[in-house]
């Protein structure tokens, strides 16, 4: 039953997602100023948002270790996974948003980056949750997760003054587009697409965090057993379930290759020039369809922003799917199972 | 209540009387930040007016984090820091003396290194010259209170000395950019700084606050 709930969830959400992208690729209408690449928006402020929203997921889960770490271990052990997933899925989502944004303004500004506060800011706050993750691999022992706790809780108070940065300085970022000044706001057609792009990457982003949780809590349960296993100095079997780990990494690796290939095939779009697509299914649709989909297939820096969308969050999808199989093959329970 | 900050405030103090290895190997350090700037970015006229407040920022800030590494190795050693632990007081007044006594460091250091710098860059101060009697120490503050903060927490790690600019520097950077562009600012002598400092002070508070409100958990860290 729960297989199927969350085998059903996750249809859902491919399913939005698909339908976000033809909304944001096809269906939504050209804007008047920006023409086709500001279709980049249906990408770039889903991921900002997520991103903020899942900061805020690792704040509370800094908050909760630390409140509950003298009474209650295990909801505290819970509570740091949370912290810790939030962080690392916010990172991925900062990223995005951190390389479509160039892409967007290498077209609309006529450079990849400026040094103004939103830009800045958002940077820092990416920079802050990297040495989160950092402080997470370096700091040994259970001490880590207080120490983390504590750092999550530095890092979030800097997300304010991020979000407020927007409004006290200077700054070459469009304004908010929603509850700014009278002249802010988009068309209808445009908002519903963006809501569209909203709900499809927050479900999407949720899987993705769930996931990352279970694969931490499993973590979590191998080093306890492996603490109980020492403590019991009964190791004999461990040898033969490392080796054959080793055997299978390379088949796992192949999954790297997939978004290595959207990356390399991006990067390949905004260095030469847009492609040129060879429709045989063109004498089904009509001439005005057909120039649109060249229009928008044509714009290499919305083809290069949403591929390297994709390929950083399948990207880390494939690494999340590496890290459940090898903690699954230490998880005691499962080498009973092949035993 | 007060007495145990005091102490450790004058244990900090004396030793750095008997030792001055901080402030001298700050302003060592610093020196030579300003002098590797001026090589690198040749600065003459209205650019260096332009990039003093900067490179004064940052020099300090390189600087102070060597020092505030040592300020908690020293502790470290003998198992000092246990017997601290165990000491009836709460550990945000040790905290408050250490962020003190800092702060007085990297301020003598800014006034020794002062002179130098307005030599070595040319300076003449074409806005509110009072105004970076507010900046300067606000920033300081900023960098001593989160440094000394991190410090403490990175000082668990496997590889202490390399943890503390990676998590400081990122917290820092707001504050830094502030402290940046209202030097900046009050050298030129065009803008206002005084949103910037605002913020500055904001920032010095709320950071402050939380750091005494955690420094106990990350003492205690098990």
């Amino acid at each position: 039953m729960k297989k199927l709930a969350i085998g059903l969830y996750a249809v859902i959400t491919i399913a939005l997602m698909v339908w976000g992208f033809y909304q944001a690729f096809y269906a939504a209408p050209v804007d008047a100023l920006q023409g086709e690449y500001y279709r980049i928006i249906f990408y770039h402020v889903p991921s900002a948002t997520v991103a903020f929203l899942f900061f805020a997921v690792s704040l509370a889960g800094s908050i909760g270790f630390l409140a509950y770490r003298r009474n209650h271990p295990a909801r505290a052990q819970a509570a740091d996974a949370w912290a810790l997933a939030g962080a690392e899925v916010g990172v991925i989502f900062c990223t995005v948003v951190l390389i479509t944004g160039p892409i967007w303004g290498r077209r609309a500004w006529n450079m990849w980056w400026t040094w103004d506060a939103r830009l800045t800011t958002t940077l820092i706050l990416w920079l802050i949750y990297v040495s989160y993750l950092l402080l997470r691999r370096f700091v040994a022992g259970p001490q880590m997760q207080t120490l983390a706790a504590v750092l999550g809780i530095f890092g979030a108070i800097d997300v304010p003054i991020v979000y407020m940065s927007n409004r006290w300085w200077r700054t070459q970022h469009p304004a908010p587009v929603f509850g700014g000044d009278s002249s802010s706001g988009m068309a209808w057609p445009m908002v519903a697409v963006l809501l569209w792009n909203m709900l499809a990457w927050f479900m999407w982003g949720v899987l993705i965090l769930v996931l990352r949780y279970q694969v931490e809590r499993k973590q979590q349960k191998v080093a306890a057993q492996e603490v109980q296993e020492a403590l019991n100095a009964g190791s004999g079997e461990k040898a033969r379930y490392e080796f054959e780990e080793r055997r299978k990494k390379p088949v796992i690796a192949l999954l790297f290759a997939i978004p290595t290939v959207l990356l390399a095939w991006s990067c390949y779009l905004v260095l030469s020039g847009p492609p040129q697509p060879y429709f045989g299914w063109q004498s089904q649709m009509s001439a005005a369809d057909h120039d649109r989909i060249l229009a928008v297939l044509g714009h290499k820096f919305t083809v290069a922003a949403f591929a390297v969308t994709w390929a950083i969050q399948l990207g880390y999808l494939a690494w999340l799917g590496m890290k459940w199989r090898a903690e699954n093959r230490h998880d005691p329970q499962n080498q009973r199972r092949i035993r | 209540m007060t007495s145990a900050l005091w102490t450790h405030l004058v244990k900090d103090l004396r030793i750095e009387w008997r030792s001055r290895e901080a402030i001298n190997s700050m302003l060592f350090f610093a020196l030579l930040v300003v002098v590797l700037f001026s090589l690198a970015f040749d600065p003459r006229g209205a650019f260096a007016q332009q990039i003093a407040g900067g490179v004064l920022s940052v020099a300090t800030m390189f600087a102070s984090v060597s020092a505030l590494n040592q300020a908690w190795a020293r502790e470290i050693r003998h198992q000092v820091l246990d017997a601290q632990r165990m000491a009836p007081t709460a550990g945000s007044q040790m905290f408050l003396a250490k962020v003190l006594a800092n702060f007085l460091f990297v301020s003598i250091v800014q006034v020794l290194l002062a002179p130098a710098f307005l030599v070595f860059y040319n300076l003449h101060i074409q806005g509110n010259a009072w105004l970076l009697l507010l900046v300067l120490p606000l920033g300081t503050w900023a960098l001593v209170a989160n440094g000394t903060f991190f410090a403490a927490l990175s000082i668990r790690s496997r590889n202490r000395e390399l943890l503390l600019p990676l998590i400081l520097f990122p917290i820092f950077m707001p504050a830094l950019l502030a402290m940046v562009l209202a030097t900046g600012s009050i050298l030129t002598g065009d803008g206002d700084p005084s949103l910037w400092i605002k913020m500055l002070a904001g920032y010095d508070t709320i950071f402050t606050t939380v750091s005494l409100l955690l420094f106990d958990v990350v003492l205690n860290a098990e």
